[in-house]
């Protein structure tokens, strides 16, 4: 069956990036420039497998986004990837304590993202 | 007397000859028995010599099987050893041209977003991200030759502080020079060293470039924490850069200004027509 990843980030050229590494693993790809739309997009597909997301967003950044999910309760089991390209490693130590699956560091290498993709869509490829 | 004599002598012959008789024919079994012994011994004899010939030729048959399975052993361990090496040379490709397929996927992405638009803040606004995003630099300018003052000005920032000169002279310094003479310049030494940032050093600074006019440059000072150094595709990205981010900053200042021109004719036709 079709993956669907939620790419939650402002930066057009991280939604091309991933785009391009997702297009491989035939996922199907949602977007959302900020936490708040990202918890919209999440409202509109329910079947979404992963969420990678970013930390500094406008709006709602990524930190944010993550307290709402896990609040709302209802999407808690959708594993959330985090990337930041501040290398601050409180951000990405936040976002595990608040219940992210992983991380990426920027500049996020595709051979990394691949990685990530594997470990958390076992059965995208 | 005679009589009785004679008898019991008749009967000694008698029993005498039985005797004999007997060890006559005790010895012809013997002999007999003799005879089919001897002749067992011939055969076995035979046979013994017969099976050592087979013997000795199945010996030297398996010997040679031994030879032509060692012979086949040592073939199949030389396949294999050849395969396995094929496989780690097969290995070591895939990573190649996985990288490669990613770098150019980079590339891809970066040069695709730089001509999406023809609005010149947005244009700026790509090049910071691919520059921060995609090449990991944290502090770095992006400057645009004033060609009447002769200077370079910074239209676009990351992470910097008042602490850099907001305007370089044409062949002033490093960056100066580096536009002047179109020439990238990479500074030696280690460029994650983060304790070293001297903005009148910069660790890369590119001369954006239509043809060879130089429109401008890309100066960055310091990289992110978690990149501890260039990649190969960090140069093909500051050489791309060099080129599409110098058309992509160009065209979409002319496409403004010749934006602003229509409005400003088409609102002094308007005035003509009212007229």
């Amino acid at each position: 069956m079709l993956k669907k990843v939620l790419i939650v980030d402002d930066s057009a050229l991280i939604h091309q990036m991933y785009k391009m590494v997702l297009t491989r693993y035939k996922c199907a790809i949602v977007i959302a420039q900020n936490g708040r739309i990202g918890l919209d997009k999440l409202a509109q597909h329910p079947d979404i497998d992963l969420v990678l997301l970013d930390i500094n967003m406008p709006v709602m950044n990524g930190l944010e986004f993550i307290e709402k999910v896990k609040e709302l309760g209802t999407y808690e089991h959708i594993p959330i990837v985090i990337s930041s390209t501040e290398g601050s490693e409180e951000d990405t130590k936040r976002g595990i304590a608040l219940g992210a699956s992983g991380y990426v560091t920027k500049p996020v290498q595709p051979s990394e993202l691949h990685g990530v993709i594997e470990a958390l869509l076992p059965a995208s490829r | 007397m005679d009589t009785m004599e004679a008898g019991t002598i008749s009967r000694k012959v008698e029993e005498f000859l039985q005797v004999f008789r007997k060890g006559e024919e005790f010895t012809q079994e013997l002999l007999k028995e003799n005879e089919a012994l001897r002749y067992k011994m011939v055969e076995l004899e035979g046979r013994t010599r017969l099976e050592d010939r087979s013997g000795n030729a199945q010996v030297n048959s398996l010997e040679k099987r031994i030879c032509l399975l060692e012979e086949e052993n040592r073939n199949l361990l030389d396949r294999y050893r050849h395969v396995e090496k094929e496989n780690k040379d097969f290995a070591n490709r895939y990573v190649e041209v996985e990288t490669e397929n990613n770098n150019l996927a980079n590339l891809y992405v970066a040069s695709y977003q730089l001509h999406s638009t023809l609005d010149f803040n947005e244009s700026l606004k790509i090049i910071l991200e691919i520059v921060m995003n995609l090449i990991g630099a944290e502090e770095f300018t992006i400057m645009l030759l004033d060609e009447k003052l002769n200077e370079l000005v910074i239209v676009a920032q990351e992470g910097i502080g008042l602490q850099v000169q907001t305007a370089i002279r044409l062949g002033h310094g490093i960056i100066g020079t580096a536009a002047k003479t179109g020439e990238p310049y990479y500074r030696k030494g280690d460029p994650a060293d983060v304790a070293d940032v001297d903005y009148a050093n910069p660790l890369v600074c590119i001369p954006l470039k239509i043809k060879e006019h130089v429109i401008g440059t890309i100066v960055i000072y310091k990289l992110l924490i978690q990149k501890s150094e260039f990649a190969a595709v960090d140069y093909e990205l500051f050489s791309m850069l060099a080129g599409h981010a110098a058309t992509a900053l160009f065209s979409s200042k002319l496409y403004s200004e010749s934006e602003r021109k229509l409005t400003t004719i088409q609102s002094f036709l308007d005035l003509l027509k009212e007229k």
